[in-house]
């Protein structure tokens, strides 16, 4: 049996189906909470930016232009609820931290999973995430976002990112060319390869 | 490279890495990808998930969103706020949300927010929603000015009761109230 699209599942939630719905939650969680965790939110505000992040599709659910695009619009919200709260939470408690993406210097840009996160245990995903981590914020950005959302667009992931679009294809190209060449990483890739 | 670089596209225009034109905007960035590169994609896919999923709790919020839907409420959309908008310079934040027939506007200050409801004559209360689930009765006064010394943290809703206000001619017998969208006016600390 075929899974059902996104527009099916979108149109049965606005008329009201709960099971819909939760499959939508399903199929979209890990990529709202991915989106969040990638600009740099991280505790209270991250469980904020989530929060609202769902319960603007709930207010939009019968409003959304293509909802084959929904994990654009979701990635689009999730990122600017970061910089709304951001810059919230920065009036709220202002603290000395780098801002690299635009958001409020409470979002902590460190590379640290929350903590209840185990860092991957299977020994390639370790060394893959290990590798990740020596890469430069900006790498770690984009490629953490490709990879968990693999059909955005470029125009989709230049406005999740603030990027001009012109930066994806190249950037893309650096990082992976950077991660590639990180022997546990290549190590990985030629067993994998075999 | 900007998205309007005059440069010609290359030999291998399709290959977004090397030459991306304005019309590939909407291309995914692994399209066309090589055999490797979807590789390690996938793999940085699967350390993410192994390592930076959403804590249950919220998952468990996010499914039960459905049941906050008002099916017979009117939705007042934020126009204006302050914290997003290059309009707004003094300190205090500043929100509006607007109906075809409703203006709500809110100033916070500290834990506290004052506000003023425009547009619909006789409205003695409305209510202050959490996502958590409380709900609180706020007072309106003749003039449409209600405060509320405590908003509760995350995010919050007002809802206007339309049974709270006198019927006008404007009135759209469709709906029994008119909520906001969902905003978060505190912090959590």
């Amino acid at each position: 049996m075929t899974e059902p699209s996104t527009t099916e599942l979108l149109t049965a939630a606005a008329a009201g189906d709960q099971a819909a719905w939760s499959s939508l939650v399903d199929r979209y969680s890990r990529l709202v909470w991915h989106v969040i965790w990638l600009v740099g939110a991280r505790g209270a505000i991250a469980e904020d930016i989530y929060q609202t992040t769902w319960l603007r599709l709930v207010e939009y659910r019968d409003r959304i232009r293509d909802p084959e695009r929904l994990a654009g619009w979701l990635a689009r919200t999730a990122r600017n609820e970061a910089t709304r709260q951001g810059k919230l939470a920065a009036r709220q408690r202002p603290v000395d931290e780098i801002d690299l993406l635009g958001l409020a210097p409470v979002i902590d840009l460190s590379s640290e999973p929350e903590p209840g996160h185990a860092v991957a245990e299977g020994d390639v995903l370790t060394r893959i995430w290990s590798a990740l981590e020596r890469l430069g914020d900006d790498c770690r950005q984009l490629l953490g976002l490709l990879a968990t959302a693999p059909d955005l667009t470029y125009r989709e992931v230049a406005e999740v990112l603030d990027r001009p679009i012109g930066w994806i294809g190249p950037t893309r190209r650096r990082c992976l060319d950077k991660l590639a060449a990180v022997p546990e990483v290549r190590s990985v890739m030629e067993a994998s390869i075999e | 490279m900007s998205s309007d670089d005059p440069r010609p596209p290359s030999d291998d225009a399709r290959r977004p890495d090397d030459a991306l034109r304005p019309d590939d905007a909407d291309l995914r960035p692994g399209d066309d990808a090589a055999a490797d590169d979807g590789l390690l994609i996938r793999l940085i896919g699967e350390a993410f998930d192994a390592t930076v999923a959403p804590p249950g709790h919220l998952e468990d919020f996010a499914r039960s969103a459905h049941r906050l839907v008002l099916a017979e409420a009117e939705l007042a959309e934020i126009s204006d706020d302050s914290l997003v908008s290059a309009r707004y310079r003094g300190d205090e934040r500043r929100l509006r949300f607007v109906t075809p027939r409703v203006v709500l506007e809110l100033e916070v200050v500290g834990a506290s927010i004052m506000g003023r409801a425009d547009g619909m004559d006789g409205l003695d209360r409305l209510v202050v929603e959490s996502a958590a689930g409380t709900e609180q009765s706020v007072p309106v006064d003749t003039a449409g000015m209600f405060e509320l010394a405590e908003i509760p943290t995350g995010p919050v809703r007002l809802r206007v009761p339309l049974s709270a206000a006198l019927p006008s001619d404007e009135t759209d017998d469709r709906f029994e109230s008119i909520v906001t969208e969902w905003v978060v006016l505190r912090s959590r600390p």
